[in-house]
């Protein structure tokens, strides 16, 4: 982290200050001399990790408010350097304040033009923060913190001066419409009370009438004159700054001033110095007067910060979504735990309950697959006595019928061929299996009886069997051959009327039925 | 600003610590990450792990009844050497004490090689056949179903009667002669067994 200091350079002497906290503590001073120069280089070697910032207050300053064509960027920069180097020749300490636009079409824009007018003051201190190689983030004058007080303070007049002490000589600042347009720096021959009250009101009015004959203010306009002052020297104050009908006073506490501005280190006099370190230190302008070259550790020390920023950026961010996976790992864990003592006692109770179960040498799946095959060729071993006793019941009915024998045929186990698992493939065939059974035998008939008698009995033998619907009864073989694709034989002999006739039926029965 | 090759050295050392910050910023996003990533995995697996668990609980739980059913026809057919080795002994004692009992004047029977009904599945059970001809002399066709019923009942194996061919004797056959039988029948009976296959 890089500390802010404030350097503030008066003629007679550099002062450094430390800003922490928004307090400002003086430092060290550091008189306008060779030996002066040589502490403050040491001084700035201490401070390699500074940023600094010059605020300068001296009288060699020059302004002057010039009109340029509306322009943006590189044009404008270039337009405003020529300007500045025709206006201030070779000075290198110069700046441009935009005053706005004109409300004309051209809106040609008005700018302050301002320079540091002695170089060869500034060169050494320069050459030292520059030896140093420390990082110096902009050299100010102090008008150019003026609109900003007066901006913090509240004050919008059209036009204002504003009449400051500090060190041993008394600013007075001319603004309009809260812009800066002219300053100027008068030494302060008395710093008493008496005195400085006495310099206010005098310089107030040179300066109100400096203006009226630039031509800057017209001969009967009003102007107010604000004094920062202390408390402690109000009466002295009321007593010397008497108005008149175009310039009045206005003073104002610099210690509430101090405040309104929000700032920690109060001045204990009329003294401003400390108040304008606090607004440079606060809020910098974004004009100044140092040029690149002597701003170059600025700008080398603002892309270590970039590079540290982005760096620290881009390890935050890693951190914070590192910590985001952590905690989603955490909660996943947290998940898999429950999960995982709810999937232990789901086991418990599986085993608690096949525990419950006889013991069998095999595993559950394996028992059913058995025990289901078992079931189907149960339910398919079949026994001819079942036909028997339907085909009993049907000769019992009919007395003339005699049976030669009994081809009986069940259902083969091979037919089911079904797997363990398809256990329900073989049931969904339950009672396509059919045992069967061919019955073979004579029709005895006496001696009057002709074929249609014979045929009646076979009929009835057939009827009987009928009666039970889970039969399907066919005739392999009629007594007669009766059939249209068969011959059939005849005569007038009886005996052969009357000899017995052979049947063949055929009976099929779903198993189970 | 203009940026010299000198001043690169003065802006190294931000260089390298944001490098260095933005590396461990990597590494430690890595490592989170692969922590999250096994965190979910395993969350997954023992969610999978409890599905499954559940399933087989419901499903236990839902077939209880049914297994505890199937496991008491296990010891059943157990006890009636149903399940196990054939017992080919038993059979014969068997049909010798059926012979006897019901008096048959005549009973062949040629019992042939065991086969397997449904090829051998790689575990539990494999359910064998043994099919026996039978050929004997009956004097009333009654005497065919109470061997039927004897087999079915008392044999230690599942009797399924594949055919049975039951005729007259002819009028001069000597049975006949001897009122000992009128009647001769031809069965084929499979003798159905299961057990246990034992891997090599």
């Amino acid at each position: 982290m890089r500390l802010r200091r404030l350097l503030y350079l008066t003629a007679l002497q550099m002062t450094a200050y430390r800003q922490q906290g928004g307090t400002l503590s003086e430092e060290a001073a550091f008189a306008h001399s060779d030996d002066g120069l040589t502490q403050f280089a040491s001084y700035l070697a201490g401070q390699r990790r500074s940023v600094f910032s010059l605020l300068a207050n001296v009288g060699d300053e020059a302004f002057h408010v010039e009109t340029i064509p509306f322009l943006r960027g590189g044009d404008r920069t270039a337009i405003i350097a020529r300007k500045l180097g025709q206006l201030f020749f070779n000075a290198r300490l110069s700046t441009a304040v935009s005053l706005g636009y004109e409300k004309s079409r051209r809106k040609d824009e008005r700018v302050l033009l301002a320079a540091l007018t002695n170089q060869g003051f500034f060169a050494p201190w320069l050459a030292a923060i520059a030896a140093a190689e420390v990082a110096l983030a902009g050299l100010y004058s102090l008008p150019l913190l003026a609109p900003l007080l007066l901006k913090k303070l509240g004050i919008v007049d059209e036009h204002c001066l504003l009449l400051t002490i500090q060190d041993q000589s008394i600013r007075q600042t001319y603004l309009a419409q809260g812009k800066l347009q002219f300053s100027r720096l008068t030494p302060l021959h008395q710093s008493s009370i008496v005195g400085m009250a006495q310099a206010f009101s005098a310089e107030a009015l040179k300066l109100q009438q400096y203006l009226v004959s630039q031509r800057v203010l017209g001969r009967k306009a009003p102007i107010t004159a604000y004094l920062l002052a202390h408390a402690s020297a109000r009466p002295a104050i009321e007593n010397a700054c008497l108005g008149s009908e175009t310039l009045s006073f206005a003073m104002l506490d610099i210690e509430e001033s101090t405040r309104q501005c929000a700032l920690k280190t109060l001045p204990q006099d009329t003294h401003s110095e400390l108040l304008f370190l606090g607004l440079l230190g606060r809020d910098p302008p974004s004009s100044q007067f140092a040029d690149d070259e002597q701003r170059h550790d600025y700008h080398l020390a603002f892309i270590r910060s970039l590079l540290q920023g982005v760096g620290a950026v881009g390890l935050s961010a890693c951190l914070l979504l590192s910590a985001r996976q952590l905690m989603e790992a955490y909660r996943l864990n947290a998940e898999a735990d429950g999960w995982r003592a709810e999937t232990t006692l789901a086991r418990q109770r599986y085993d608690a309950i096949v525990k419950t179960f006889p013991p069998i040498p095999t595993s559950n799946e394996s028992l059913r697959a058995l025990i289901d095959r078992y079931s189907e060729l149960e339910r398919i071993s079949t026994s001819p006595d079942s036909l028997y006793r339907e085909i009993s019941k049907a000769l019992d009915s009919v007395a003339a019928v005699e049976l030669e024998g009994i081809e009986w045929k069940g259902v083969p186990v091979e037919s089911l061929r079904s797997p363990p698992s398809a256990a329900g493939a073989g049931r969904s065939r339950s009672g396509a299996e059919k045992e069967t059974a061919i019955v073979r035998g004579t029709l005895r008939s006496g001696s009057e009886s002709n074929p249609r008698q014979v045929l009646a009995v076979l009929d009835r033998f057939l009827d009987a069997l009928k009666r039970n619907p889970a039969l399907e009864v066919e005739v392999l073989q009629q007594p007669f051959d009766i059939e249209s694709g068969k011959s059939l034989k005849g005569g007038d002999a009886e005996v052969h009327e009357s000899r017995p006739r052979s049947f063949t039926v055929q009976i099929r029965k779903a198993v189970g039925a | 600003m203009k940026f010299a090759r000198s001043d690169l050295a003065k802006i190294q050392t931000g260089l390298w610590l944001a490098l260095l910050m933005l590396a461990v910023g990597t590494a430690v996003l890595y490592f989170s990450s692969q922590a999250e990533t096994s965190a979910r995995q395993a969350r997954d697996l023992v969610m999978a792990q409890r599905q499954e668990a559940d399933a087989k609980l419901k499903q236990v739980r839902d077939e209880e009844i049914e297994i505890k059913n199937k496991s008491a026809l296990y010891a059943r057919l157990q006890q009636l050497g149903i399940i196990g080795a054939e017992q080919r002994l038993e059979w014969v004692e068997l049909l010798k004490e059926i012979r006897d009992q019901r008096r048959l004047p005549d009973l062949q029977y040629e019992i042939a090689p065991q086969r397997a009904l449904d090829g051998k599945p790689a575990t539990g059970f494999a359910f064998y056949g043994s099919t026996m001809k039978l050929d004997l002399r009956l004097l009333h066709e009654e005497d065919l179903m109470r061997l039927l019923a004897d087999l079915r009942s008392r044999a230690k194996a599942l009797v399924s009667v594949r055919r049975c061919d039951l005729g007259r004797l002819p009028a001069g056959a000597d049975e006949r002669a001897g009122r000992r039988a009128n009647l001769a029948a031809a069965c084929e009976i499979d003798w159905l067994t299961a057990d246990a296959v034992h891997r090599n």
